[in-house]
């Protein structure tokens, strides 16, 4: 009798389980084939041989400087600010149980990017200086509204109203340093408010890889204890985790993992706080959403980028694509977990 | 089965500078049922709290086997003392098996695999709290009751010796209420948990308790067995009220009917002082 | 006997006198007075008295005069956009019975901002009326939007619920005022100094026909004084008093909106005022609104001459926007009032 139900038991388990990883390796071959994509179609389409020939380093006339220098720079940065974003993105909103509470509403982003901003125009900065920077700038806003937001212990919806109110202020930075850019144009200025690939190059992608490998593994390896939050903190703690010291690493992860990429490309709209939830509603909320979040961010990030240069009239940067998108998904969000009261 | 003691000593605990707890002394008697009774706000969940480690005491401590929890690691203390508390979190579409998987968190680490020994863990909760039919279910589909008895089943999961609950039956009905409690009751008798819960109906505290504490202002009032702890004394000193204290005759139990203004059957209604 | 007694009152409605409220409005009068002589004689130019009390007559012989000159509407346009957004704060916050309600965290400016923009960019509207009329639309269309979000599901519209609604449908909005934007660079310069908020370039031809939508929305909000009154006590005893609630309710926000949609459409959107100046004026005269309405207009006006003053002050020899000032101010206090409120009423 008990090894009756004991065998149904691993057996819904191993089930559930494959389900996941079935539904994993999905979006990896989409994120995949849409990364080919990208490599070979855009204003003129390149043969799959070729573009084969130019990863392997041969000297294709004609394709080299459009794949090699244009199209695969720009498709290796969106993959990783994509996976950042979704990773980083879904972390918050699991820590906090909200899936409003990611860190482009909470003023993470907007810190970060205010840095980045501050550190080119005003500071004359460059390269993997603003990314350290930005990502300094986005744990002092990070520290800031937890420190705020303390008083008792950290209640999330205090932490998410003086979030909003830090990201207001910091809006207003952005908009005054963009106003006093010597030469102003607003394709540069599209980076900082709302976030864009144009203009990668591949020495980009090196301070996002690193950042990948030291937040995003320092969140992976808080990965369970991450799923023991969700169930309150209360019964977290009761199950053995030490709830402040797991959310100071979550953060640090979280906000690291966050700004470099957004030091990079700009906070781009709405991809963290999308992934989660979209990842959420796919393969649900068994295992944990971490790298299927990332995967949807990378998602998000390509086909939003491919969709503004070469689908819509006109060329759009990536963010405002993904703001355009996101807008109504997010308001069905709001709505649902309004109805509901639940968490992702 | 080892059986673990659990005591408080000295213990002072609050949230900020309010003091909620006021030197206060407890010993949890090994292997039994203890329900705290008292009236809102007089420390019954601070006590909980603060015995789980969940808050830190301003003084004093609380001892696991003569150790303090709060200088027990987290993980290897939630191996022998669980907490399910008053509200917890289900993740949205989480399937009972899944959910009370989640209570093998403290046995488990960054690079274990899930083993048998893990499964077994689940079913034998799932047994224990009968929800085995709905282990491919939805959480969020089941009632209130059954939602209950799978947050005790994750508490199963944990194998602690030593569970605590806070208001394990607020939010249900009677018959469900009686089924949780009931449910406990088999998992004290079956394996010798020691249960420690707070309750918010007297009358369902000295039916099931061995062990009745009764709190007012922070400390403990009286604490003994149900006949000796459950008097009109007890009642007036720890809820302001006066009351009759009859036998059930079903379980022999005490049970506190409270006296009113209104509605005597001997004569007229007590007025409220008149002008 | 105890059962018919009536509710208490909240207390901070008969603790202070009159005549303390009327001190306060003596002195807040004071201040706006200095302040608008401080508007009109400080800039980034220095100007002689002579010359001032030159321009104020009519003169504008040299260039000092001229300076005056164009002070003047500025100070005209910055004294009535501050008396409307404060207003417009405290009727909003009276009519949803929230603290953190405001032009700005609903979302309404931002409305106002995507009606004006893709009105301008779609639409060709030019003339002054065309572009009041669609920033009073988008701000009604965006803060009913707004608040039917925030108010779905549990417990109505919780502090929490609309902050977030409305944050997140302010950064919907601006992404999609850029869309609109982008493609346009022929309006897209105009579009962008107007979009961080300011009073600087006021003329009088641009201030006079946003003044009977003005007339119109202050004499709404300030009757409604009394109605705001009644809704404090809950939807459920309001009711009980003999008050028609969602009508009363409706004709509150109308005036508020025709208030911040008006002022959005000449000065583009100014953050945080309306949140900042009621709880202010809270401190001084309590909850009765047939006070804090009227005070809420002048420390309004107040706070928005000062802040434009000192925008043109510490940026020498630039100006910085009053939006930008408003939002540096204004922020710090939206967090104080968040850390004052306690958890559970979030």
């Amino acid at each position: 009798m008990t090894s009756l139900t004991l065998n149904a038991i691993i057996e819904g388990r191993q089930r559930r389980g494959r389900r996941h990883f079935r539904l994993v390796g999905l979006m990896l071959v989409l994120v995949l084939a849409i990364f080919a994509l990208t490599l070979s179609v855009g204003q003129s389409i390149t043969p799959p041989g070729d573009v084969l020939r130019v990863l392997l380093g041969e000297n294709v006339p004609g394709a080299t400087f459009t794949v090699g220098q244009l199209r695969l720079p720009r498709a290796v940065l969106a993959v990783l600010a994509g996976l950042s974003f979704g990773l980083g993105g879904v972390a918050f909103q699991i820590m906090l149980r909200n899936p409003l509470a990611s860190p482009d509403i909470i003023g993470i982003s907007s810190g970060a990017s205010a840095a980045a901003v501050f550190a080119i125009i005003l500071l004359g900065m460059k390269g993997p200086m603003v990314s350290v920077f930005a990502v300094v700038a986005g744990l002092g806003v990070a520290l800031l509204v937890y420190g705020l937001s303390s008083r008792n212990g950290v209640a999330g919806t205090r932490l998410i109203l003086v979030g909003i109110g830090v990201s207001a202020m910091l809006e207003s930075v952005i908009a005054y340093i963009l106003s006093q850019a010597p030469a102003w144009s607003l394709q540069e200025a599209m980076r900082w408010l709302t976030g864009s690939v144009n203009g990668a190059q591949i020495g980009q992608a090196l301070p996002l890889v690193l950042a990948l490998v030291v937040f995003g593994g320092l969140l992976l390896s808080r990965s369970r204890d991450l799923e023991a939050l969700r169930l309150g903190d209360d019964t977290a703690a009761a199950l053995g985790v030490r709830v402040n010291a797991t959310r100071i690493m979550i953060i640090i992860g979280a906000v690291g993992i966050i700004a470099s990429a957004t030091a990079i490309t700009g906070p781009i709209a709405f991809v963290a706080f999308l992934s989660g939830p979209i990842a959420a509603r796919i393969v649900g909320n068994n295992r944990s959403l971490l790298i299927p979040s990332a995967l949807i961010g990378a998602l998000l990030v390509l086909a939003g980028d491919y969709a503004g240069q070469f689908l819509l009239p006109g060329r759009y940067p990536v963010g405002v694509v993904t703001g355009a998108l996101g807008a109504p998904y997010l308001i069905y969000l709001i709505v649902r977990v309004n109805r509901t009261g639940g968490s992702l | 089965m080892t059986v673990h003691t659990l005591t408080a000593s000295g213990l002072s605990a609050g949230y900020g500078e309010t003091e909620i707890l006021n030197d206060l002394d407890l010993a949890i008697p090994p292997g039994k049922i203890t329900v705290i009774v008292g009236a809102n706000a007089c420390g019954k969940s601070t006590l909980l709290r603060t015995m789980s480690r969940l808050l830190t005491p301003h003084r004093g401590q609380v001892l696991l086997d003569g150790k303090s929890i709060h200088k027990t690691p987290p993980r290897e203390l939630a191996r022998t003392l669980g907490l399910l508390p008053q509200s917890p979190i289900a993740p949205e579409g989480i399937t009972v098996a899944d959910l009370v998987s989640r209570g093998r968190h403290p046995h488990q680490n960054l690079f274990s695999r899930w083993t048998r020994k893990d499964d077994e863990a689940v079913d034998v909760a799932l047994t224990a709290t009968k929800t085995v039919e709905l282990a491919d279910r939805p959480v969020d589909e089941l009632s209130g009751g059954q939602r209950q008895r799978i947050w005790i089943a994750m508490a199963l999961a944990q194998e602690t010796e030593v569970l605590l609950l806070d208001e394990p039956t607020t939010f249900l009905d009677i018959s469900h209420q009686v089924e949780v409690l009931d449910l406990l009751t088999d998992l004290n008798h079956s394996r010798g948990t020691t249960v420690v819960m707070v309750l918010h109906d007297l009358n369902l505290a000295a039916r099931y308790a061995d062990h009745l504490v009764t709190m007012t202002e922070g400390r403990i009032h009286v604490s003994g067995r149900p006949e000796d702890v459950l008097t009109e004394a007890t009642v007036r000193h720890v809820f302001g009220l006066e009351s009759r204290i009859i036998i059930d005759p079903t379980s022999g139990r005490p049970i506190m009917l409270p006296i009113g203004r209104h509605r005597m059957a001997t004569g007229q209604d007590v007025k409220e002082d008149q002008p | 006997m105890r059962l018919s007694r009536r509710p208490d009152l909240p207390r901070s409605i008969v603790a202070r006198s009159h005549r303390t409220k009327s001190l306060w409005l003596v002195g807040l009068v004071a201040i706006l007075a200095l302040l608008l002589m401080l508007s009109v004689t400080v800039g980034t130019r220095e100007v002689a008295w002579t010359d001032i009390f030159a321009a104020l007559s009519g003169k504008v012989d040299d260039i000092g005069q001229a300076a005056v000159a164009v002070r003047i509407p500025r100070t005209a346009l910055a004294l009535m956009a501050g008396a409307a957004l404060g207003l417009a704060g405290a009727v909003m916050q009276g009519v949803t019975r929230n603290p953190l309600a405001d032009p700005g965290i609903l979302g309404v400016n931002m409305g106002a901002s995507l009606a004006v923009v893709v009105g301008v960019a779609w639409f060709d509207i030019a003339s002054a009326d065309a572009y009041i009329w669609t920033a009073v639309l988008g701000a009604g269309c965006s803060a009913v939007f707004v608040y039917t979000i925030g108010s779905l599901g549990r417990g109505g519209a919780t502090p929490l619920k609309l902050a977030l609604a409305g944050a997140a449908t302010s950064v919907a909005f601006s992404s999609m005022v850029i869309a609109v934007v982008l493609p346009r660079a022929d309006i897209a310069g105009g579009i962008r100094s107007w979009q961080i908020g300011g009073v600087g370039g006021a003329t009088f031809d641009r201030i006079l026909p946003v003044l009977p939508f003005l007339a119109v929305g202050f004499a709404i909000s300030l009757l409604s004084a009394r109605k705001l009154n009644s809704l404090a006590l809950g939807d459920e005893l309001a009711a009980g008093l003999g008050e028609r609630v969602a009508v009363a309710r409706a004709a509150a926000a109308l005036g508020a909106i025709l208030l911040c949609g008006a002022t959005t459409a000449i000065c583009g959107p100014i953050g945080f005022l309306g949140l900042v100046v009621p709880h202010l004026c809270r401190l001084l005269v309590g909850v009765d609104h047939r006070w804090l309405l009227p005070f809420s207009m002048i420390g309004g006006a107040c706070l928005l001459l000062a802040a434009d003053v000192v925008g043109r002050i510490v940026a020498r020899p630039a100006e910085l926007d009053v939006g930008i000032v408003t939002a540096l101010i204004g922020a710090p206090f939206f967090i104080w009032i968040v850390r004052r409120q306690r958890v559970r009423e979030l």
